[in-house]
């Protein structure tokens, strides 16, 4: 069985985080998706996006001069969902980055930098790659046997 | 999002939010959130209606801890959900505020 791809495309602002957070919603209903799958995929587009904004588009993108536009899409088979999340900033591998030690005290805590760890941690498949000057994220996250 | 107080034995304050710690509405609740701990020293942040927790939420609950410890206090998190108290194990933040899953613990963590 294969649901989608559905698509959204989104500019890459904050603000437009809120119609990702209605699209999957309408998604996790038609196809019948647990809410724990849903939490994943919101939190993994939240994370992504906001990457994006805030590391790919950090002089803007008006002043990068390159589109703007944040693409995501999402497929449902018999027993995951896969998403992809696709932008023009300039190319950044997110799965090279180190992961990072968990703090042993409050003076260790990082304030930010949590969003790829949780990437890796909700999702149980990651690929990127860089393909017709777009960076190309896909996460893939395992339904669980009753959940058809 | 919506935050409202209560005080616990005269000097817990326990901070009840409901709503969505996304990028969206973590930074509506700052302000309030800050001028709380700025203020109080035995803080417990209750989380049952949180439905969801990204990183923005997790800048504010770490700024939020380092502020109240800075001052000598304590901070405690209150139920959160299973995939909420997720989140806080996968960042760390776990490991610098404790998670409790009942009012006496939570208490009993702060009065330290």
């Amino acid at each position: 069985m294969k649901l989608g791809p559905e698509t959204l495309v989104i500019r890459a602002e904050i603000g437009e985080l809120a119609h990702v957070v209605e699209w999957t919603g309408r998604l996790a209903t038609t196809w019948n998706l647990p809410s724990s799958t849903l939490f994943a995929i919101q939190l993994c587009f939240e994370e992504a996006v906001s990457n994006i904004i805030r590391h790919g588009f950090a002089d803007g993108p008006r002043e990068a001069g390159v589109n703007s536009d944040v693409h995501l899409s999402a497929e449902r088979r018999d027993n995951a969902v896969a998403i992809t999340i696709a932008d023009f900033a300039p190319a950044f591998d997110p799965l090279g980055v180190v992961p990072r030690a968990r703090p042993a005290t409050i003076q260790q805590a990082v304030i930010g930098g949590h969003g790829i760890q949780l990437m890796r941690r909700f999702a149980q498949h990651l690929t990127y790659e860089r393909r017709d000057g777009m960076n190309r994220l896909t996460l893939s996250f395992d339904l669980p046997t009753s959940g058809t | 999002m919506e935050m409202r107080i209560e005080t616990i034995n005269s000097n817990v304050t326990k901070i009840i939010l409901k709503g969505r710690l996304d990028v969206l509405c973590a930074q509506q609740i700052e302000p309030h959130f800050s001028a709380v701990v700025e203020s109080q020293r035995k803080i417990i942040l209750g989380l049952q209606g949180v439905p969801f927790l990204a990183s923005m939420g997790i800048r504010a609950l770490i700024i939020g801890t380092k502020t109240v410890k800075s001052k000598g206090g304590r901070m405690a998190l209150l139920n959160p959900t299973p995939d909420v108290e997720k989140v806080l194990t996968a960042s760390g933040t776990d490991t610098v505020v404790p998670i409790v899953h009942d009012l006496a613990s939570a208490i009993a963590a702060v009065s330290a």
